[in-house]
């Protein structure tokens, strides 16, 4: 079972050993079945980590990773002529991971019907290694942090997120998020002013 | 620089994306300024509890398990545009190939019946009469049940006697004998 205490950042997907991105995404867009598997391989944890942290919950992270790459799948052709082929695999995962997000604040919000299933359902979803006091520190914090993401508009959400969560650069985030640098700054300025005065009542920032 | 200049910096400053010069200025502000010194250490705690953040991390055999999924909603199940290609030229001369042969079959079936069904007509004119009277108290039948989609003991029995219906099977039920095609031999 794998440790959950790493922080799982976004990491480039690439060892020496193996094909290329560029060399695989070639292979995908030339209908190489096995690019595409490896594809999968490389970009899944990045795309369950990012939309985990977006919706908060192990079912519709999960949702959002098959889909990802169901449409990305459906829309090869289009690779050709996308300048980073990260970027334009992160937005439609950023795309349909916000359309999930409205989705769920419209009928009240997964995250609270789950929050509500017992401590042992939770871990059956998903398994986490951690101590006791850990977990509870963890728990609080991540609940707490959530809380006040879920105050941010989601475009807010998702910069704060890809940026200050993911460790992405500025034009890496204006790249997903099809939109300006300034854009980035803007939205993150926004955010992290809100989330340091809800954050600072609650856990004494 | 003023406290306005040094909030505007925060960001970037939090990010390490200044100049070393600026960088220097807005460092020698916050040591001077109590209240710009607390601004920016809240804010570089947020940012601090938002990189420390974690993920729970699913089961290992989670990421072949979704790898499978993903496998069998793609490539399985839709082939790759040049293997596609490759199937639907296969298909379309495959198809052709079993029209002609059941058009043919349908069309000897058919001459067969007819000789065969005008040859006994010639040799036995009473077991004509019979049909008629069979084909009114069935159709009696059918009207009164008009919402029966299965067959009856009569048909079942008529079909396994050698009546040949012609129809898609779906049909067959409902109107087969309604619509007087069925052939006795």
């Amino acid at each position: 079972m794998a440790d959950s205490a790493s922080v799982n950042r976004w990491t480039p997907p690439h060892r020496n050993d193996e094909r290329s991105i560029p060399e695989l995404v070639e292979g995908f867009v030339n209908d190489d079945a096995s690019a595409f598997t490896e594809l999968v391989k490389r970009f899944q944890r990045n795309i369950y980590y990012l939309a985990y942290r977006i919706l908060g919950n192990h079912l519709d992270a999960d949702e959002v990773v098959q889909e990802t790459f169901v449409r990305i799948y459906r829309r090869r052709k289009e690779i050709e002529n996308v300048a980073s082929f990260t970027s334009f695999l992160m937005r439609i995962a950023t795309n349909f991971a916000i359309d999930l997000l409205r989705k769920r604040k419209g009928h009240g919000g997964l995250n609270e019907e789950l929050d509500s299933l017992s401590g042992e359902t939770q871990t059956e979803l998903s398994r986490r290694v951690r101590t006791p006091s850990e977990m509870l520190d963890d728990k609080v914090t991540m609940q707490e942090i959530r809380k006040a993401m879920d105050k941010l508009a989601p475009r807010q959400q998702i910069t704060i997120l890809l940026h200050d969560v993911e460790g992405r650069s500025k034009a890496e985030v204006a790249a997903i998020m099809e939109c300006t640098e300034a854009t980035v700054r803007s939205n993150l300025h926004i955010a992290r002013a809100k989330l340091k005065q809800i954050l600072t009542k609650r856990l004494s920032v | 620089m003023t406290c306005r200049d040094t909030l505007s910096l925060l960001d970037d400053f939090i990010d390490d994306e200044l100049s070393p010069q600026q960088a220097a200025q807005v460092r020698d502000h916050l040591a001077a300024c109590e209240e710009c010194r607390a601004e920016y250490g809240a804010m570089a705690r947020v940012k601090s509890l938002l990189g420390q953040s974690s993920v729970p991390e699913p089961p290992e055999e989670y990421w072949s398990e979704v790898s499978a999924i993903i496998q069998a909603r793609t490539v399985d199940s839709v082939p790759l545009i040049r293997e596609r290609v490759a199937e639907e030229k296969s298909g379309s001369a495959q198809m052709l190939m079993r029209s002609a042969v059941v058009f043919a079959a349908s069309a000897v079936l058919l001459v067969t019946t007819l000789l065969i069904s005008h040859k006994r007509g010639d040799q036995s004119q009473s077991a004509n009469r019979q049909a008629p009277v069979y084909m009114s108290s069935h159709l009696t039948e059918q009207m009164n049940h008009p919402l029966s989609d299965y067959l009856s003991k009569q048909d079942q029995d008529r079909i396994a006697g050698g009546t040949l219906v012609i129809g898609a099977p779906s049909m067959v039920g409902r109107y087969s004998s309604l619509a007087g095609i069925s052939l006795t031999y």
